[in-house]
C-alpha cells in the first residue's frame, strides 16, 4: 500500500490522515480515545532498594528457619561469608528475638574501585526477649555490607559486622555487632524464666552451670526485689582466651585484662535514627570466663552472681557519658558475694584492712579513674564496705535501697556520701544524717570493716 | 465541468471533515508541545501558582522555574514547576518529613493534588491515580510509572525525604 | 474518470484537511487547576490554633510556676523572622528542664517544645509534658485529657500522635516532647 507523506511529518501521521479522510464523516465526533493505563513498576535499580529487598527476605528467612532462603543472596564465591552466615544463623534461631528488623536511617552507599557497593552502617535491631529498653527502644547491630552485580545478579559480597577495628577501617559508625554469635559456633540452652545460656565449643559442660545459674538467679532476684529490671538474662561462657578478648569487643576496653573472671556487658537502645540512646540501657549480656575462673582456683558461682548483680539491676543504672559510678556498682556486686557466706566476707574484710594498713584509704570512695588500675581489688572491696554497713545499720533491703539511688546518680570523685543530697538520702533509708552515716562508715573501714 | 464540480466538492467536504476530525482527535491528547518540550495542556504554570499562593504557600521564580514551599511543624512541602511557554513540563515535589514516619492524610492529599494536574479533567483516570499514589506510599517501595504522556517517579517513601517527579514524555 | 477524479480529490482533501488539523489541533483542557481537597496543606496550618505566646509562656510558666524566660529570634531563610521564647523553672532547677516557644507573632504559635534532664520516666519529666499536652489543647477543650493523658503515658518513648489539629511528638534527646500543628 502507497503512503502519502505530508512534509516532514513521517508515516504515521499520514497513514492516519489518509485513514481519517477516508473514513469521512463517518468517523467524525468519534474522536474519543482510549483513556491512558497506568503503567506502573517497583523502581529497584538502586543498591539500596535491592538490599532492602534482600534484607527482608533474610528477616523472613530467619524467622521462618529457612537457611537456605537466608544464604540465598550470598555471593556464593565467597565461601568465607557462607560458611559464617551459616554459622550466624544456626546461632540466632537458638535464641528469642521479640524484634528483629532493619533501620535505614543512616544507611550511605559508596561505589568501590572494583565496582562493588558498599552499603553502611546497615542497622539490625536485635531484640531478645529477654531485652525491654526506655521507650520501645532495642539493642541493635550494625553492618558494613558489600553488594555487587555478578553474571546478572545482584549479591551480597561481603558481610562485616562493626567491631571497632571493622569501622575505623571502612569508616563507618554504628551500634557495635561483637556479640558471640557472629564469630563463634554456640550451643544455647534455655532455662526457666527467660534465661539464655550460651557456650562456645570451649564449653563441653555446659550444663553444670544451669543450675547453678538458676539458683544464683533467684538470689540476685531476691535481692533486688521489684526494682525495674530487664525481662531475662543472657550469659556466654568460655575457656577460650580469645574468645573472652573478642566478644562484645572486650579486648579493646580500658579495663580490659585477660585475667578478669567475668563481664556484664549493659547494652544501649538503638533510637529510630539509627543512634544509640546512651542514658539508659535496653539489654544486659554476661560472659563468664571460665579459663580464669578454673586457673585462679574461683568459684565459677561467685562470679555468676556478681555478674547478675550488674546485669539485674543495670535497668536502674545511669549510662552513657554521665555513668553510675563504678564503686557503686562494683561495690554492691562485691558485696552480694559476701551474703550467706562468711569465708568470701571474711576474704573482702582482710582486703580493706590491708589497704587502709598500706595507706590507700583517703577517707572516700574510689574516684572513677584509675578504679580499675593498680588497686582495683582494694577499690572493689572498699566499695563493698558500704553496703555491708547499710546491712548491718537497717538490714539487706536497706542496703539494696542505697545501691539502686547511687548507681542513679553522677559521682566521679567518690563524694557520694559527702553530697548535700547524700543527707536526705541517709534520713530516708536509714533515718540518720548524711555525716553521721559517714562517720560511721569511716570507723567502720578503719576498723577492718 | 460537473467532474471538476465534483472533485472540488470531494475536495473540500473531505478536507473539511478530516480537518474537524483531527482537530477533535487532537483535542483528545494529554500533552501539548510547548517549546522544545511537552507540558500539560492549557493550564498556566501561573494558574498553579496562584492557587497554591491562596492556599498560603509561598511561591518564587527562578529562571523558568516557579517553586512553592510550605513549612508546617515537622512537614515541609515544595513543588517546583518547570516551565516553558507559560505551561508546566514538569514537576518535582518533596515532602520533608523529621522523622522517618508514615505519611500524613495532608502530605498525601499534596502529592495526589499534584499528580492528577495532567489529567484534571477525566475523573476516572483521576481516581486511578490517586489510587496508585495510595498504593505505592502503602508499599513504601520506589516507584516508576508511565501515564499516557508523563512520567511519574516516586522515590524514598520511607525516608525523610519522599520525592515524586512527574514530567511530559518526550 | 470521474470517479478517478473523486477519488484523488478525496485524498488530496483528506490529507491536506487533516494535515491542517493535525498541526493546528489543541488539546483541549481546563485552563483552572482542581480543587483542593480538605486535607491538602493551607497556610493557616503553620500555627496552632488559638495557641498564643502569651497563653503557654504567661499563664503556665510564668504565672503558676514563677519559670523565667529569655528572647531571641533568628531569621530563617524562608520563613522570615522567627521568635523563641525559651523558659526555665527558677533556681537550682534551672538546668533541669526547659521548654521553648517557636513563634512569629503573639498569636503564631509553631511549636512548643519542652526538653528534661531529669531522666527517662521521672515523674518531673511526665509531669512536664503532660502539663505541655494540656496547655496547648486549651483551644481544644474537648481534647484535653486525652492530650495530657497520652503525653504522660508516653514520656520517654519516641512515639507520637495526632489529637485535633495538633501532633505530640515524644523524644529520647535525652528526653522531650513537643507540640507542632499537625497535617
Amino acid at each position: 500500500m502507497g503512503e502519502i507523506d505530508v512534509a516532514g511529518s513521517g508515516g504515521r501521521l499520514s497513514r492516519r490522515s489518509l485513514l481519517l479522510a477516508g473514513g469521512g464523516l463517518l468517523l467524525a465526533g468519534c474522536g474519543e480515545r482510549e483513556r491512558p493505563t497506568i503503567e506502573s513498576s517497583t523502581d529497584d535499580s538502586s543498591a539500596k532498594s535491592k538490599l532492602r529487598a534482600v534484607l527482608e527476605r533474610r528477616t523472613k528467612a530467619l524467622a521462618d528457619g529457612d537457611e537456605k532462603a537466608y544464604l540465598a543472596d550470598l555471593d556464593p564465591s565467597n565461601k568465607d561469608l557462607i560458611a559464617r552466615e551459616r554459622m550466624a544463623f544456626a546461632n540466632l534461631r537458638q535464641f528469642e528475638f521479640d524484634e528483629l528488623k532493619y533501620v535505614y536511617a543512616r544507611m550511605g552507599e559508596r561505589t568501590q574501585n572494583d565496582g562493588s557497593t558498599l552499603l553502611q552502617p546497615v542497622i539490625r535491631i536485635t531484640k531478645l526477649s529477654a531485652d525491654a529498653g526506655p521507650g520501645d527502644l532495642a539493642p541493635g547491630e550494625s553492618f558494613s555490607y558489600r553488594v555487587a552485580d555478578k553474571g546478572g545478579r545482584f549479591v551480597v559480597t561481603d558481610i562485616v559486622p562493626a567491631t571497632r577495628a571493622a569501622m575505623d577501617k571502612l569508616g563507618f559508625t554504628g551500634p557495635e555487632a561483637t556479640a558471640p554469635w557472629h564469630t563463634d559456633k554456640l550451643h544455647v540452652v534455655k532455662t526457666s524464666g527467660n534465661v539464655w545460656l550460651a557456650a562456645d565449643d570451649s564449653v563441653r559442660d555446659l550444663n553444670k552451670f544451669v543450675d547453678a545459674t538458676g539458683q544464683e538467679i533467684d538470689f540476685v532476684t531476691k535481692l533486688w526485689g521489684d526494682r525495674p529490671t530487664f525481662p531475662g538474662h543472657v550469659l556466654f561462657f568460655t575457656r577460650d582466651a580469645a574468645n573472652f578478648k573478642q566478644w562484645f569487643d572486650f579486648g579493646t576496653a580500658d579495663n580490659f585484662n585477660p585475667d578478669v573472671l567475668g563481664v556484664q556487658m549493659a547494652q544501649y537502645g538503638v533510637k529510630k535514627d539509627g543512634q544509640y540512646y546512651e542514658n539508659r540501657f535496653a539489654g544486659s549480656r554476661i560472659v563468664v570466663n571460665l579459663g580464669s575462673i578454673e586457673s585462679a582456683d574461683s568459684s565459677p558461682r561467685d562470679t555468676i552472681r556478681h555478674e547478675l548483680v550488674h546485669a539485674i539491676s543495670s535497668r536502674a543504672r545511669l549510662g552513657g557519658a554521665l555513668q553510675a559510678p563504678t564503686w557503686a556498682v562494683e561495690g554492691f556486686a562485691r558485696y552480694s558475694e559476701t551474703i550467706g557466706k562468711p569465708g568470701r566476707a571474711s576474704a573482702v574484710r582482710a582486703v580493706v584492712s590491708n589497704g587502709v594498713r598500706g595507706g590507700k584509704f583517703r577517707n572516700k570512695l574510689p574516684a572513677e579513674d584509675d578504679f580499675y588500675g593498680r588497686d582495683v581489688g582494694y577499690n572493689y572491696c572498699l566499695g563493698a564496705t558500704v553496703f555491708q554497713l547499710a546491712e548491718r545499720i537497717e538490714g539487706r533491703e536497706a542496703a539494696t535501697e542505697l545501691y539502686a539511688t547511687a548507681i542513679d546518680t553522677i559521682d566521679a570523685g567518690g563524694e557520694f556520701l559527702n553530697f548535700p543530697r547524700f543527707d536526705s538520702i541517709a534520713q530516708r533509708i536509714f533515718g540518720m544524717s548524711g555525716p553521721a552515716f559517714r562517720d560511721r562508715w569511716l570507723r567502720f573501714v578503719r576498723n577492718g570493716g | 465541468m460537473i467532474v471538476v464540480a465534483v472533485a472540488v466538492a470531494v475536495l473540500l467536504v473531505s478536507g473539511i471533515s478530516a480537518y474537524a476530525v483531527t482537530t477533535n482527535y487532537r483535542k483528545g491528547d494529554t500533552s501539548q508541545s510547548c517549546d522544545t518540550y511537552q507540558c500539560i495542556p492549557r493550564l498556566k504554570a501561573e494558574t498553579v501558582v496562584k492557587a497554591l499562593e491562596e492556599r498560603g504557600h509561598t511561591c518564587s521564580t527562578d529562571y523558568n522555574h516557579q517553586t512553592c514551599k510550605l513549612r508546617i511543624g515537622a512537614f515541609y512541602f515544595e513543588a517546583t514547576l518547570q516551565v516553558a511557554a507559560g505551561l508546566i513540563t514538569r514537576i518535582n515535589l518533596r515532602v520533608y518529613r523529621e522523622q522517618s514516619a508514615p505519611l500524613t492524610p495532608g502530605s498525601v492529599a499534596y502529592i495526589k493534588w499534584f499528580a492528577v494536574l495532567p489529567y484534571r479533567d477525566d475523573p476516572v483516570l483521576t481516581g486511578q491515580i490517586e489510587e496508585w499514589v495510595d498504593q505505592q506510599i502503602e508499599a513504601t517501595e520506589d516507584t516508576k510509572a508511565t501515564i499516557g504522556d508523563y512520567e511519574y517517579v516516586l522515590a524514598n517513601p520511607e525516608t525523610y525525604n519522599v520525592t515524586v517527579e512527574i514530567k511530559g514524555k518526550y | 474518470m470521474t470517479v478517478g477524479l473523486a477519488v484523488i480529490a478525496l485524498l488530496c482533501g483528506g490529507t491536506l484537511g487533516g494535515g491542517t488539523g493535525w498541526l493546528t489541533g489543541k488539546p483541549d483542557g481546563s485552563e483552572t487547576v482542581p480543587p483542593f481537597a480538605e486535607d491538602f496543606p493551607r497556610g493557616e496550618q503553620q500555627y496552632m490554633q488559638g495557641v498564643t505566646v502569651s497563653l503557654v509562656a504567661d499563664d503556665w510558666l510564668i504565672k503558676s510556676n514563677k519559670w523565667e524566660c529569655e528572647d531571641r529570634s533568628e531569621e530563617d531563610t524562608d520563613l522570615g523572622k522567627v521568635d523563641y521564647k525559651t523558659c526555665r523553672p527558677p533556681g537550682d532547677a534551672s538546668s533541669d528542664m526547659s521548654v521553648t516557644i517557636h513563634s512569629q507573632d503573639e498569636d503564631k504559635v509553631r511549636e512548643v517544645n519542652a526538653t528534661c534532664w531529669e531522666g527517662v520516666g521521672s515523674k518531673a519529666c511526665k509531669s512536664l509534658f503532660s502539663t505541655l499536652a494540656d496547655t496547648v489543647f486549651i483551644p481544644q477543650d474537648n481534647l484535653r485529657k486525652q492530650a495530657s493523658d497520652w503525653a504522660a503515658k508516653n514520656s520517654g518513648t519516641e512515639r507520637f500522635t495526632t489529637i485535633g489539629h495538633i501532633r505530640l511528638e515524644a523524644n529520647l534527646e535525652p528526653n522531650g516532647m513537643r507540640a507542632i500543628p499537625a497535617i
